[in-house]
């Protein structure tokens, strides 16, 4: 009894789960189908957009490199251009946008600044979608519209990464300096946001950024604060130089100390010498890395003793590099290096020795 | 009894079904949210501008190469071209039998130098290091054949930069892959590892060592492959990069930072799928370490490699992956269900043992028991046709969303024909090609288990072999 009672049982279940399956094969069916359709769709839109680009191009290069460069009022051209072609005429732009410069840019970002081309983006601006937003970010900082600012400050507070990213950079574009604290204040607030990021918003301003971040510099945490020294250090800041060594003396993270000391012997500070040297003998060997070549970058050959210790750090890395600093305090520190090459007791610090007066044979192309 | 056991085992079979349909519906929305939003992303992103001046991080790339002489210089010449401000490479000869070494050496002005082994990798004993006159971000190291991850080992040890990559001596990459697959590390300081998408180069038009015009391959098995390939990484991986659970990294392109490679010491020798089981490992020792360790993916098509064309070499190559697999999960089994490791603990490693390892073990199995169980009368013919036709078409649906989510977001394939290729080989790969891979890797488990575990043999045609197919 029992076992016809779970036959049955089996077969109705079969004869159920049959019945989904065949309305999910239709539903799979379905979806393949209009599946295919929508590729083939975004494919065929896609073609007539590349010819209308293809032809609009075609038309209207000759007309654009009549007026590029001269003193013609924009809208004279771009007044002909069909208002539904913006996105094409816009992606027209783009492509000249990093090869054109000097007269040639500003004529072209005129059209941008003075033309119905503004209000389109403007729109763009309000708009809902964010690539559209996007967009309009980008083309309004290309072309330093300082209307659009107000716009732009407001979005540096907007949770949106990709939306924060653009408009900050917008506004470096721009050298908007005044916005330096909101960008900073608004890069807080950004969750995702690394440090890299960061420094590559700021490097888009000029030069005077440096003045004012020098004055945010001892209220930002330390994340921003070694954003800020990587700042000064890409813009060779040698004003910098006197906060330096207060800078280091506070600094606690690993990455600030790093960027710190690097500055430091780019801009060889002489007054922060004393201070890194300390730094030769730090447990981390990312830090003694970094110290060997200020060290060498700020003392020069009169430091090669000093350096020549790191010879026989427990690091790998920071014996290459001190044998490389080494090998550019010529002739002291090559001295060095020869006599540690042919030394017995620290085998380590010879081989590398040799591998590095090797390199400077081969790339001389004389036996040192 | 039989008849319980076989309900049973039917049922199972359904569940497991259901369940594997439910991740990939889960893995596909992730995708598609990720990938649309990654190309909003570098669409206004000037990722040249963002390594402006010194904000970059030096990379080493590593090449292994054994027996490579047919395409060994062009290749090395077109990694020279790459665009980034501060790369060294690293050219591996793993112990060549042909004239790989005195290719190079002649082609690039090779002078042999000393670099001592800096970190102490385990590898075989390395002959010569040589260092170009031409070119002086060029090394090569030459050594005892040891196998890939010897050979990587040997490149780690004499690379000098925090970044390393590693790529296949028949890889091609796009000029800018670097710049792109550095970006992670740049925004993200919790990054171990960036793995890139690889695509299939048959059909398409290189010339040294770059590919000119994409196209589709004109075998069958490689246009297969092709829809293997978009799918694996534009869902597989991109859902599971979500979830911080990406479990392998192809060994054809990836990028690692070199203390995290160095610290957990370089990659296993004797390791059948080295590239998963380093992944594994490094998840599983930095984890512990910083919880908020990354090892993640770009979607961006970087790399493009040659797939096998010829089904013996094809059924080598599924064994051994399916090999590695289980290699890996076997010796890092302790992830399973591990709560300590989030969602790649708890999602993706089971994923990968339930489905990954023993997919192809219960799919053989069940059709076994499906066809006996006809046979028995226990399950009907309408429910069988019924059931194989579900999993028939939602495997066409989920390729032909891949193919979707192509178009939607690098439309690598120039043309209309390229499109309903692919759709055709979305169908018809359902229909044998699917169930012969199935067997391929069942048969690399039994191999694995009771017979040969070593890594056979990869024949390549080369890329010079290869026409395109346009």
């Amino acid at each position: 009894m029992n076992l016809l009672y779970s036959f049955i049982l089996s077969v109705i279940t079969q004869i159920s789960i049959l019945s989904t399956l065949t309305h999910i094969i239709l539903f799979l069916f379905i979806c393949s189908f209009l599946f295919v359709c929508v590729v083939l769709l975004i494919r065929l839109k896609d073609l007539r957009f590349n010819k209308k680009v293809e032809d609009f191009t075609q038309y209207w290069a000759p007309v654009f490199f009549n007026y590029i460069g001269s003193d013609k009022d924009p809208n004279e051209f771009t007044d002909r251009i069909p208002k539904k072609n913006a996105s094409i005429f816009l992606l027209f732009l783009k492509k000249y946008i990093h090869s054109l410069s000097g007269k040639e840019l500003q004529s072209l970002l005129n059209i941008i600044n003075n033309t119905w081309i503004f209000d389109y983006l403007l729109s763009d601006l309000k708009s809902r979608s964010i690539e559209r937003r996007l967009r309009a970010i980008y083309y309004f900082g290309i072309a330093k519209n300082q209307i659009i600012k107000p716009i732009l400050i407001s979005f540096l507070t907007i949770r949106n990464l990709q939306i924060f990213f653009q408009s900050a950079r917008s506004l470096a574009r721009m050298n908007a300096l005044e916005t330096t604290e909101r960008i900073l204040a608004g890069a807080r607030l950004q969750k995702k946001i690394s440090q890299e990021i960061l420094v590559s918003i700021l490097l888009e301003f000029n030069q005077e950024v440096c003045e004012y971040l020098i004055k945010r510099i001892y209220v930002e945490n330390e994340k921003f604060k070694t954003a800020i020294i990587k700042v000064f250090r890409n813009f060779n800041y040698q004003d910098a130089s006197p906060i330096l060594r207060k800078i280091i003396d506070q600094a606690k993270d690993k990455l600030l100390i790093i960027e710190c000391i690097k500055f430091a012997g780019q801009i060889e500070s002489l007054n922060a010498l004393d201070n890194i040297k300390t730094y030769l003998q730090h447990p981390d060997p990312d830090i003694r890395s970094e110290a060997v070549k200020s060290v060498k970058q700020i003392g020069g050959d009169t430091e090669s003793l000093e350096i020549s210790v790191n010879l026989y750090d427990n690091s790998w890395q920071v014996q290459i590099d001190a044998a490389e600093a080494l090998v550019n305090l010529k002739p002291v520190g090559i001295s060095i290096l020869k006599l540690v090459a042919v030394s017995q007791s620290e085998p380590r610090a010879a081989s590398i020795a040799q591998m590095v007066l090797s390199e400077l044979s081969l790339e001389s192309g004389q036996n040192v | 009894m039989f008849e319980l056991l076989f309900t049973t085992f039917n049922y199972f079979i359904l569940i497991y079904f259901l369940s594997l349909v439910t991740i990939y519906i889960i893995l596909n929305l992730v995708s598609f949210k990720k990938i649309l939003s990654y190309n909003l992303d570098v669409g206004y992103a000037d990722l040249e501008k963002i390594f402006k001046v010194r904000n970059y991080i030096p990379i080493s790339i590593i090449v292994p190469a054994y027996n490579e002489a047919n395409g060994i210089v062009e290749s090395v010449q077109s990694l020279l071209q790459l665009i980034y401000p501060n790369f060294q490479l690293i050219v591996v000869n793993d112990g060549s039998k042909d004239e790989s070494i005195d290719k190079l050496v002649k082609n690039f002005e090779l002078r042999k130098t000393t670099v001592p082994p800096l970190y102490k990798l385990d590898s075989q004993q390395i002959f010569s290091v040589y260092k170009s006159i031409k070119h002086h971000n060029l090394i090569v190291v030459d050594k005892a054949n040891g196998g890939k991850a010897d050979a990587i080992n040997a490149g780690v040890n004499v690379a000098k930069h925090p970044l390393i990559t590693v790529i296949d001596a028949d890889s091609i990459l796009e000029r800018d892959c670097l710049l792109k697959i550095v970006r992670p590390f740049l925004e993200n300081e919790n990054i171990l590892a960036v793995g890139g998408t690889i695509r299939i180069a048959n059909g398409c038009n290189i010339r040294k060592g770059h590919v000119i015009e994409i196209g589709m391959a004109k075998s069958w098995l490689a246009r297969f492959q092709v829809v293997e390939y978009l799918r694996a990484f534009l869902f597989g991986r991109t859902g599971f990069d979500a979830m911080n659970g990406i479990l392998i990294i192809s060994g054809a392109f990836s990028c690692f930072r070199r203390d995290a490679l160095v610290e957990i010491g370089g990659y296993r020798e004797g390791s059948i799928g080295e590239d998963m089981e380093i992944i594994v490992r490094m998840h599983k020792y930095f984890r512990r370490k910083n919880p908020k360790a990354k090892i993640t993916f770009i979607p961006d098509p970087i790399c493009w490699t040659e797939a096998p064309e010829n089904l013996k070499i094809l059924m080598r190559q599924r064994t051994r992956w399916q090999k590695g697999t289980v290699d890996s999960v076997l010796l890092h089994k302790y992830l399973f269900m591990n709560f300590r490791y989030g969602l790649m603990g708890t999602i993706a490693f089971p994923y990968y043992v339930l489905f990954e390892t023993f997919g192809p073990v219960i799919e053989i199995i069940g059709y076994i028991v499906f066809i006996i169980s006809i046979v028995m009368g226990i399950v009907s013919y309408e429910f069988m046709i019924a059931f194989l036709s579900v999993a028939v078409l939602y495997g066409i649906v989920l390729s032909i969303l891949s193919v979707v989510l192509e178009e939607l977001s690098f439309k690598k394939y120039p043309k209309i024909k390229h499109l309903f290729i692919l759709f055709s080989a979305a169908v018809l790969e359902n229909f044998g090609y699917r169930q012969l891979t199935s067997w391929w890797r069942f048969k690399g488990m039994l191999e694995y288990f009771f017979g040969k575990r070593s890594w056979g043999q990869m024949e390549k045609k080369g890329f010079s072999s290869l026409k395109p197919n346009n």
